[in-house]
C-alpha cells in the first residue's frame, strides 16, 4: 500500500503556492489575506509532517514508489519494473531526520507568513511573495523526503531557484538585486557540479538511492561524489564557499532571511551529510573532512561578524559560524560514530533555527518600524520597540550560549559529547569551539549592550551611526570609516521602507512605537521556544537522537 | 512537603518575583498612555526622565523582595533542627540548602539588603531606576540559586544569570568613560572562566553518568584518578576567574571601579566568593578533596602570590574604589588560600572570611561612597583629613579598613587566625608560615589608606563637604555594626562553619 | 573579682568619653580623679590571691579565658592602678582633658586584661587593641601627627611585631595542643630547635618591636608631641610594659644555653646602637625626641637582662623606671645629660641635626600619599609593570581579533569576482580531499 501521506509536505504548499498565485490576482488582493491562507496552508502541512513523523521510525520508514502508485511508469520506459513495496523503487522516503528537519521548516514558514502580514505590507507584489514562500518550503520538503539524489537535485533546483528570487525579491534596490546575482551564480555554479556529479556516481555504481545500491566503483565515481559534496557544500555555505551568504542574507527580505538562514541552509548541509554517508564515504575522513572546515568555518563566522556594521550582515556572519558549530558536532559524531555528538548537531540546528529566525525577524521589525539597518542605530531599541528588542536580545543571548537558553543546551550537548570521545581532534575542536564561542560575545554582547542604552535623540544618533560597536579595549580605533557595502546598505531602507507606524519627526528615536500583532505574535512564540526547549531539551532529545541514529546506519 | 521546604523555595523565589514585578511595573511612557507633560511644558513623554514617587516606591519594592528573602533564610535558621537537608523538589528540580551554601546565602543576602537600602540614596539620580532594581534583585537571585542548585544545569544556568544581571548592570548604570570595554571585558573574562566550567562539569557529568551533585559524588567511582585531577584543575581554574586570583584578576578594578556603588558592594561582597562556593561545591566536596592533592601546592602559591600582589596593586591606583577593589583580589587570596588548605579549620576559616569580608568589604565601599558623594571627588591625591570634615564616617572607614586586616574584635581576626592554623596543617607547612607574614601586606595598605584619606594633610583647593543621603549613612553604620557583632557573637557562625567543613571532607 | 574590676574600669572609661566635654572642667577632673581613686582599692581587692576568675568563651573551639593575676602580675596591676589614680588627679589636672581620661582608663584595663589573661589568643587581642588604642590616642593628641600621616606606618610596625607573637603562639599552639599560656609556655623545651627557635625569635621580635627599639623607635619619638601623661602611659605602662611582661615570661627559654648568647648579643647590640644614637642627637633642637633613645637604651637593656636571672627585677623595676623617665621628660632635664654622659665619655660626636627618621626619606614624588619608602617603590613599580603586561596581554588579545576582523573585511568586500575566486578554490579544494580519502 503505498503512503500518499509522505507526498503532503511537498504536495501541500505546492499546490497551495498556484492557487494563491492565482487567489492573489483575483480574490484575495491584501497582503493579510493572503499572509493568512498561507499559513493555513503551511498548517495544514504541518499537520501532515506531524502525522507523517507520527508513522516514521527507525523501524518504519513510509515510502512512495511511482511503481505502486501509478502502475509502474517505469516499466514503460523499458526498465526492470521493481516489485510492489520494495523500496529500490521509492522515489519519496521519510526518514526520521527528515521529517524533523520538515517540521521544523514548515513552522517557521508559518510563522514567517504571519510575520509578513505586517513586514511586507509596502512591498507591491504579495501574489508572487506567498507563492515563493511556499515553493521555497515545498522545495526543502522535496529535498529531505527524496529517497535517491536525482529527486534530491530536483527538488535543490526548486528550492534555490525560489530562493534566488526571494533573495533579490525587492528589485528596485540594487544591493539586493547584487546579492541575488551573487547568490545565483553560485548557486547555480553548485547545482551544475551536483548535476555532474550524480552522472559520475550513477555511471560508476549504476544506482542513485540512498543508500545506494550498488558500490562505487573507480576514480571517476568518487570523483562525482565529491562534487556533489562539494555542491552541496557551496548551498550549505561551508567555508571557503561560504561568501554568498552574508550578501544573500544581509539583503534579502528579513523574513526570507530568517527562512535561508534558519531552515534552507541546514537543509542543504543535511543532506550534503546523508547523501555522502549514503553514497559511501568513509566515516572517519568525511567527519574528519567536516570538523576542519567547520573549525575554519566558525573562527572565520565570528572574527569577520566582529567587524559588520550592517546588522543583517552580521547576522548572516554569525550564521557562518553557528553552522561551524553544527558541523563540527556532525563531523566528530560520524568520525567517531557517536550517536551522542550527531544528536547534539542536530539539538544545535533546531536550536539555531529558532534563534536565528528570531533574531532576523525581530531585526526585520526594528528596520520596518524604526528604519534600523545599521549596528550603530540600534542604540535604545529597547525603549523604542521594547518587544522587538527584547527578542532581538534574547535570541543573541542563545547564540552566545548563555542559560537557560536554547543555545546553551546545544553547547552542553556538544561538549559533554566531545569529551566521550576524547582523542586529539576532539580535545583540538573542543579548545577551538570554546575559544569561538568567547570571541563571539565580542560582537553579541555589544549589540545586547546597545539595545539596553538610554535612547538618544534623533541628531545626536544620526552622528552616532558611523561609530561600530564600541571596541573591547580602550586605545583602539573607534571610528573607523563604513565600508562601501554598508554604506549603501543605507539606501534600502531609507528608500524602501518609509515611516511605517508611529515614527514621526526629530523626536521619534526616543518615542516608543506600538507593534502590530502580526509581529508580536511570531517573536512571542519564537523567544518562547527558544525559552521552552532551553528548559525542557528533553522534547528535543528523542527525535534528535533518531535522526542520529539513522543518519549513521547509513554510513554502516 | 513542609512548611521547611517552601522556606527554601522562598528564598530563591522573593527576589525573583520582586524582579518581575519591577521589570513588569507599568510603564506611563508607552505611547497609549495618556502622555504627562514634563517640567519644561513639553508634551512629549521622556523615557529617561525619573519619576521620584515610582521610584521611591520601587526602592521600596526591591528592599522588600531582598529582606523578605532574608528572613525566610532566618525563619529556616529558627527553626532550628538539622542544619542541612532542607530540600524543596518540584517536577524534576530541587533547590537544597545546607551548611555549605549557608556562609555564602547569608552573605548574599545580607549584602544585598544593605546595598538596595544604600542604593536609595545613592541612585537618588540615576535612569530608568525600577529597571535597575529589577536587575538587581535578579543578580541576587541568581546568586541565591547557584546556591541553593542541587543539579548541575542548574546551577550553571544560575550561574551565568549571576554574570548576566551583572554585566548589565555594569552596562546600563556605569560610571566614567569605559564602561562598554568595562562590561564587555568582564563579561568575556567571566565567560571564559564560565567556559573551563563548563567543559569541567561536563567531562564529570559523561564520567559519573549524573547531573545532580549527589549523584556525581556517589559516581565517583567510576572516574579515574588522572582524568579527576584534570577535571579538578578544570573547575578550580575556571572558577578561579570569578575568584580573581592572580593573573585572571584584571577584569575586577575596572569592573569593581566601573559599577555604580550599590552594585560594586555585590560585587565584592557577594559575588566573587561564589567562586570558592564552586570550588568547594564541586572540586572538593562532590569529587573529593584528597582529589585536589596534586593541585594544592600551586593553589597555596598562587594565593599567596594573590595576597600580596592585591595588596601592592591597592599603593598603585589613584582612584580610591580602585583600592578597594584591589583589596578584593588581597582578600580573595586569603579565601582561596582556605580552601588550598583542604582541612577543617582552614576550610571553615574561609567560610567565615567570606562573611566577614562581605561585610567589612561592603563598609568599606559605602564608605568610600559617602566620601565620594561627599567632596565630589574620587583620587586620592585629592582627598585628605576628613576626620575634621566628616568625623563620623571618617572613624567607620578606619575601622572598616583597619578591621579587614585583622584587627580583633572585629569577626575578620578570627576568620583569618582559623586560615593561618590550617596553613600550617599542610603538608607544606613553610608555606603556611609565609602566610602568617601575609596580613602585614593587609594592614599596610589599610593604614596606608586611612593615613591618607581620613588623617592625612588637606587635599589642595580646600571645599565644602555636601550633605549625603541619610540611607548611604544608615545603612554604613549599620553594616559596620553587623560587623562588630560577627566579631563578638561568632559562635553560630562557627557552629555553621564547622558542620560544613566536616561536610565537604567527608566527616559529615 | 578582677573580671569585675576590669568590666568597672571599661565602663567607666566608656562614661568618661560619652561625658567628654558636656560637664564642666572641675567637674569632670572630680570624676575620673574619684574614679581612679576608688579603682585602687578595689584592685588590692582583685589581685588578692587565692581567687579563681570565671571563664569567657569567646571564638568558638578556643578554651575559655580567665583573668588571674598571678604573683609579678599583680604587682604590676596594682602599680597600674596607683599611676592611673596619680595620672588623673596630678598631670594633667590644667589641661583641657580632651578624649584622653577616657582612653586612659579603657587603656588601663585592656593592659590588666593582657598581663592577667591565660589564654594565649585573647591576649594577642588585648594586644592589638591596645596598639591601635596607641595610635589613635596619638593622633588625638596632637593634630601634628594627624596631618603627618606618619601614623600608619607606626601601626603597621606593630603589626610587624605581631607576626612575631602570632609565630610564637602557633607553633606553641602545635606544640601543646592548647592556647592557654601556662601549659603553652610549659611545652616548649619539648619542641625541635627549629620551634624553639622560632618561638624565642618571634617573641624577641615582638618584644623589640614594642619596647620601640631601632629601627621600630619611631613611635616613641612621636611621643614628644603629646603631654606627659600620655606619654608616660603610652611609652612606659601600655606596650612596653606588656614587652617585658612577654620577655619575663619567656625568660626561662631564654636562658638556655643555645639561645643566651644571641640574646644578650642582641640586647648589647640594640643598647650600643641606641648609646651612639643619644650622643647623635645630643644637639637635637626637639630635645623631647631624644627621649625616644633613651627609652630605647631600657628597652635594648631588657631585651639582654632577660637570658639572666635578673628578667624578674627588669620586670618589677619597669613601672618605677619609667614612671620617672616620664616625671623628668616632664621636668626637662633631658638637655643636660647628654652633656653629662659626653663629659663622661670625653668624646664629642657632632649632632647633624638629622631628624630621628633614619632610614631612607619618604617618597612623595609621582606617588600619592606620603610616607612609601623608597625600598617600597621598586616593589610597586614590579606590581605595576605585572599589572601593566597583563593589562597589554588582554588589549593585544582583543585587539588581534579586531583587527583580523579588519583584515579580511578589507580583503572581503563581498565583490563577486572575489567570491567566485574564493568558491573555485574552495571546490577544488574539497575534491582534492575527497578523491584523496576515498581512493580505492
Amino acid at each position: 500500500m503505498p503512503d500518499h501521506l509522505v507526498l503532503m509536505p511537498m504536495l501541500v504548499p505546492g499546490v497551495g503556492a498556484a492557487a494563491l498565485y492565482l487567489a492573489g490576482r483575483t480574490v484575495a488582493r491584501r497582503n493579510a489575506q493572503l499572509a493568512l491562507l498561507t499559513s493555513l496552508v503551511l498548517a495544514a502541512t504541518l499537520g501532515a509532517a506531524l502525522l507523517l513523523a507520527r508513522q516514521t521510525s527507525l523501524q518504519s520508514q513510509p515510502t512512495w514508489a511511482p511503481a505502486a502508485a501509478l502502475g509502474n511508469p517505469a516499466a514503460a520506459l523499458g526498465e526492470p519494473a521493481a516489485a510492489p513495496g520494495d523500496p529500490a523503487g521509492a522515489v519519496f522516503r521519510a526518514e526520521p531526520g527528515g521529517v524533523l528537519l520538515i517540521i521544523a521548516a514548515v513552522a517557521l514558514g508559518m510563522l514567517v507568513s504571519v510575520f509578513s502580514a505586517t513586514y511586507m505590507a509596502l512591498d507591491q507584489r504579495y501574489a508572487l511573495y506567498y507563492p515563493l514562500l511556499l515553493l521555497l518550503i515545498a522545495g526543502m520538503a522535496g529535498m529531505l523526503l527524496a529517497a535517491d539524489i536525482f529527486t534530491m537535485y530536483l527538488f535543490t533546483m526548486l528550492a534555490s531557484a525560489t530562493g534566488y528570487v526571494l533573495v533579490a525579491f525587492r528589485r528596485l534596490t540594487e544591493t539586493a538585486i547584487e546579492a541575488g546575482f551573487k547568490y545565483t551564480i553560485m548557486g547555480a555554479t553548485a547545482s551544475t557540479l551536483v548535476l555532474v556529479g550524480l552522472g559520475l556516481v550513477y555511471r560508476s555504481s549504476g544506482s542513485l538511492g540512498i543508500p545506494l545500491e550498488g558500490v562505487l566503483v573507480g576514480r571517476l565515481g568518487v570523483l562525482g561524489l565529491a562534487l556533489i559534496v562539494a555542491g552541496y557544500g557551496v548551498k550549505g555555505a561551508l567555508v571557503p564557499a561560504h561568501t554568498w551568504l552574508p550578501d544573500a542574507h544581509g539583503r534579502a527580505p528579513s523574513s526570507i532571511s530568517a527562512m535561508l538562514s534558519g531552515v534552507l541552509i541546514e537543509v542543504n548541509l543535511y543532506v550534503m551529510v546523508k547523501a555522502a554517508l549514503g553514497i559511501g564515504w568513509a566515516t572517519r575522513s568525511l567527519g574528519i573532512l567536516l570538523v576542519v572546515v567547520a573549525l575554519v568555518g566558525m573562527t572565520l563566522g565570528n572574527v569577520m561578524a566582529m567587524r559588520q556594521t550592517y546588522g543583517k550582515r552580521l547576522l548572516g556572519y554569525s550564521s557562518i559560524a553557528q553552522v561551524g558549530y553544527i558541523v563540527m558536532a556532525l563531523g566528530l559524531g560520524i568520525a567517531y560514530q557517536r550517536v551522542e555528538l550527531v544528536a547534539a548537531g542536530l539539538f544545535f540546528l533546531l536550536a539555531h533555527a529558532v534563534l536565528k529566525a528570531l533574531a532576523f525577524l525581530c531585526k526585520g521589525a526594528c528596520h520596518f518600524y524604526c528604519n534600523v539597518s545599521l549596528v550603530g542605530e540600534l542604540d535604545g531599541m529597547m525603549q523604542r520597540m521594547p518587544l522587538a528588542a527584547s527578542g532581538l536580545a534574547i535570541a543573541l543571548a542563545g547564540l552566545a550560549g548563555i542559560p537557560p537558553l536554547v543555545g546553551f543546551m546545544g553547547k552542553w550537548k556538544v561538549v559533554t559529547g566531545a569529551l566521550l570521545e576524547l582523542h586529539p581532534l576532539t580535545a583540538l575542536a573542543l579548545v577551538v569551539f570554546i575559544l569561538n564561542s568567547l570571541l563571539s560575545l565580542g560582537y553579541y554582547l555589544p549589540l545586547i549592550a546597545r539595545l539596553l542604552k538610554p535612547a538618544e535623540p534623533a541628531a545626536a544618533q544620526a552622528a552616532g551611526i558611523a561609530v561600530p560597536m564600541v571596541p573591547a579595549v580602550e586605545g583602539l580605533g573607534v571610528g573607523t570609516e563604513l565600508s562601501p557595502l554598508a554604506a549603501s546598505a543605507a539606501a534600502p531602507s531609507a528608500a524602501l521602507a518609509e515611516p511605517g507606524a508611529g515614527v514621526g519627526g526629530q523626536d521619534a528615536a526616543t518615542l516608543r512605537v506600538a507593534t502590530s500583532a502580526w509581529v508580536a505574535a511570531p517573536i512571542v512564540a519564537l523567544a518562547a521556544l527558544a525559552l521552552l526547549f532551553g528548559l525542557w531539551p528533553s522534547l528535543l532529545v528523542g527525535p534528535t537522537v533518531e535522526a542520529a541514529t539513522y543518519l549513521l546506519s547509513l554510513g554502516g | 512537603m513542609g512548611a521547611t521546604s517552601w522556606l527554601v523555595a522562598a528564598i530563591l523565589a522573593l527576589p525573583w518575583l520582586g524582579a518581575l514585578v519591577l521589570a513588569l511595573w507599568p510603564s506611563d511612557t508607552s505611547v497609549g498612555a495618556p502622555e504627562r507633560v514634563t517640567r519644561s511644558g513639553a508634551p512629549t513623554s521622556r523615557i529617561a526622565g525619573s519619576q521620584p514617587a515610582g521610584d521611591c516606591a520601587a526602592g521600596w519594592v526591591a528592599l522588600g523582595a531582598a529582606a523578605a528573602s532574608a528572613l525566610a533564610l532566618g525563619a529556616l535558621l529558627s527553626r532550628g533542627g538539622a542544619l542541612d537537608g532542607w530540600t524543596w523538589t518540584l517536577g524534576g528540580v530541587s533547590l537544597a540548602l545546607d551548611a555549605v551554601a549557608l556562609p555564602f546565602l547569608l552573605t548574599v543576602s545580607g549584602v544585598t539588603v544593605v546595598s538596595i537600602w544604600y542604593g536609595w540614596g545613592y541612585l537618588d539620580h540615576c535612569p530608568r531606576p525600577r529597571l535597575c532594581y529589577a536587575l538587581v534583585l535578579a543578580f541576587m537571585g541568581s546568586m541565591v540559586g547557584a546556591l541553593l542548585a542541587t543539579d548541575v544545569l542548574v546551577f550553571f544556568a544560575f550561574w551565568e544569570a549571576m554574570l548576566v544581571a551583572s554585566s548589565l548592570l555594569i552596562a546600563g548604570w556605569g560610571e566614567g568613560p569605559r564602561v562598554g570595554p568595562v562590561a564587555l571585558k568582564y563579561f568575556v573574562y567571566t565567560q571564559a572562566g564560565s567556559a573551563l566550567v563548563l567543559v569541567g562539569l561536563a567531562w564529570l557529568v559523561d564520567l559519573t553518568g549524573s547531573l545532580t551533585f549527589a549523584g556525581m559524588a556517589a559516581g565517583m567511582g567510576n572516574v579515574a584518578p588522572q582524568a579527576a585531577t584534570w577535571i579538578a584543575l578544570l573547575l578550580v581554574a575556571g572558577f578561579c576567574v570569578k575568584l580573581a586570583v592572580f593573573p585572571v584578576h584584571t577584569w575586577l578594578p575596572d569592573a569593581h571601579s566601573v559599577a555604580p556603588m550599590p552594585v560594586t558592594i555585590m560585587l565584592a561582597g557577594a559575588m566573587l566568593c561564589i567562586g570558592c562556593y564552586g570550588i568547594l561545591r564541586v572540586p572538593v566536596m562532590t569529587m573529593s578533596a584528597a582529589g585536589l592533592g596534586p593541585l594544592q601546592a600551586p593553589l597555596l602559591v598562587g594565593a599567596l602570590v594573590t595576597q600580596v600582589y592585591g595588596a601592592l596593586m591597592c599603593f598603585t591606583a589613584q582612584d580610591v574604589k580602585r583600592i578597594i577593589a584591589y583589596s578584593s583580589v588581597s582578600q580573595m587570596g586569603y579565601v582561596l588560600y582556605s580552601v588550598a588548605t583542604l582541612n577543617a579549620l582552614g576550610i571553615s576559616g574561609g567560610l567565615l572570611h567570606v562573611v566577614n569580608h562581605g561585610a567589612l568589604k561592603a563598609a568599606l565601599f559605602m564608605g568610600v561612597g559617602l566620601v565620594m558623594r561627599a567632596t565630589g571627588r574620587r583620587r586620592i591625591d585629592e582627598l585628605g583629613d576628613l576626620f575634621r570634615a566628616m568625623p563620623a564616617v571618617a572613624m567607620g572607614l578606619s575601622f572598616g579598613a583597619v578591621a579587614l586586616a585583622g584587627m580583633p574584635p572585629f569577626g575578620a581576626f578570627a576568620s583569618e587566625w582559623l586560615i593561618y592554623e590550617g596553613g600550617l596543617n599542610t603538608p607544606y607547612p613553610l608555606l603556611g608560615y609565609l602566610e602568617l607574614a601575609a596580613p602585614l601586606a593587609t594592614a599596610a595598605y589599610a593604614l596606608w589608606f586611612v593615613g591618607r584619606v581620613v588623617l592625612g594633610p588637606p587635599a589642595p583647593p580646600e571645599r565644602e563637604v555636601a550633605a549625603t543621603p541619610g540611607a548611604m549613612r544608615w545603612s554604613f553604620y549599620a553594616v559596620l555594626g553587623a560587623a562588630l557583632a560577627l566579631g563578638f557573637f561568632p559562635g553560630p557562625l562557627h557552629a555553621w562553619a564547622g558542620r560544613a567543613s566536616a561536610l565537604l571532607l567527608g566527616g559529615g | 573579682m578582677l573580671d569585675y574590676l576590669l568590666l568597672a574600669t571599661l565602663v567607666a572609661g566608656a562614661v568618661l568619653l560619652a561625658q567628654m566635654g558636656s560637664a564642666h572642667r572641675s567637674r569632670e577632673r572630680l570624676a575620673r580623679g574619684l574614679s581612679a581613686l576608688l579603682l585602687v582599692p578595689a584592685a588590692v581587692v582583685a589581685v588578692w590571691p587565692g581567687q579563681a576568675g570565671r571563664p569567657w568563651y569567646w571564638i568558638p573551639n578556643t578554651p575559655p579565658a580567665s583573668f588571674a593575676a598571678a604573683p609579678p602580675a599583680g604587682g604590676l596591676v596594682l602599680s597600674l592602678y596607683a599611676l592611673l589614680a596619680v595620672t588623673m588627679w596630678r598631670l594633667i589636672a590644667r589641661q583641657s582633658a580632651g578624649a584622653w581620661p577616657g582612653l586612659c582608663f579603657i587603656l588601663c584595663a585592656l593592659v590588666v586584661a593582657a598581663l592577667t589573661v591565660d589564654q594565649f589568643l585573647m591576649r594577642y587581642a588585648f594586644l592589638e587593641v591596645i596598639a591601635l588604642l596607641t595610635i589613635l590616642a596619638m593622633a588625638l593628641e596632637s593634630p601634628a601627627l594627624r596631618a603627618g600621616g606618619g601614623l600608619w606606618r607606626r601601626y603597621l610596625q606593630f603589626r610587624v611585631g605581631d607576626v612575631g607573637l602570632v609565630v610564637v603562639i602557633v607553633v606553641l599552639e602545635r606544640l601543646s595542643g592548647t592556647l592557654r599560656i601556662d601549659p603553652m609556655l610549659a611545652a616548649l623545651p619539648a619542641g625541635s630547635a627549629a620551634q624553639r627557635g622560632l618561638v624565642l625569635g618571634g617573641g624577641l621580635l615582638a618584644a623589640w618591636v614594642k619596647l620601640g627599639l631601632p629601627p621600630f623607635h619611631g613611635w616613641v619619638a612621636d611621643l614628644a608631641h603629646t603631654r606627659p601623661a600620655v606619654r608616660l602611659w603610652l611609652g612606659g605602662l601600655s606596650l612596653p610594659l606588656t614587652a617585658a611582661y612577654l620577655l619575663y615570661r619567656l625568660s626561662p627559654a631564654l636562658r638556655a644555653p643555645a639561645a643566651a648568647p644571641w640574646v644578650v648579643l642582641a640586647g648589647t647590640l640594640g643598647l650600643a646602637y641606641s648609646v651612639a644614637q643619644v650622643f647623635r642627637v645630643g644637639r637635637e633642637p626637639e630635645r623631647g625626641r631624644a627621649a625616644a633613645w633613651w627609652l630605647a637604651i631600657h628597652g635594648a637593656l631588657g631585651i639582654a637582662l632577660s637570658a639572666t636571672p635578673l628578667a624578674r627585677a627588669y620586670l618589677l623595676a619597669f613601672v618605677p623606671v619609667r614612671a620617672g623617665a616620664a616625671y623628668l621628660l616632664a621636668l626637662r632635664p633631658l638637655e643636660v645629660a647628654p652633656r653629662v654622659v659626653l663629659a663622661v665619655a670625653g668624646s664629642r660626636v657632632p649632632g647633624n641635626g638629622c631628624s630621628l627618621e633614619d632610614g631612607p626619606a619618604g617618597v612623595s614624588t609621582g606617588r600619592p600619599g606620603p610616607g612609601l619608602s623608597a625600598t617600597f617603590q621598586p616593589l610597586l613599580a614590579a606590581a605595576s609593570a605585572v599589572e601593566e603586561l597583563l593589562e597589554r596581554g588582554n588589549r593585544w588579545a582583543a585587539r588581534a581579533a579586531w583587527s583580523a576582523g579588519q583584515a579580511l573585511q578589507d580583503r572581503h568586500r563581498g565583490r563577486l569576482r572575489t567570491n567566485l575566486l574564493w568558491a573555485t578554490i574552495g571546490l577544488l579544494a574539497l575534491i582534492v580531499v575527497a578523491l584523496a580519502s576515498n581512493a580505492p
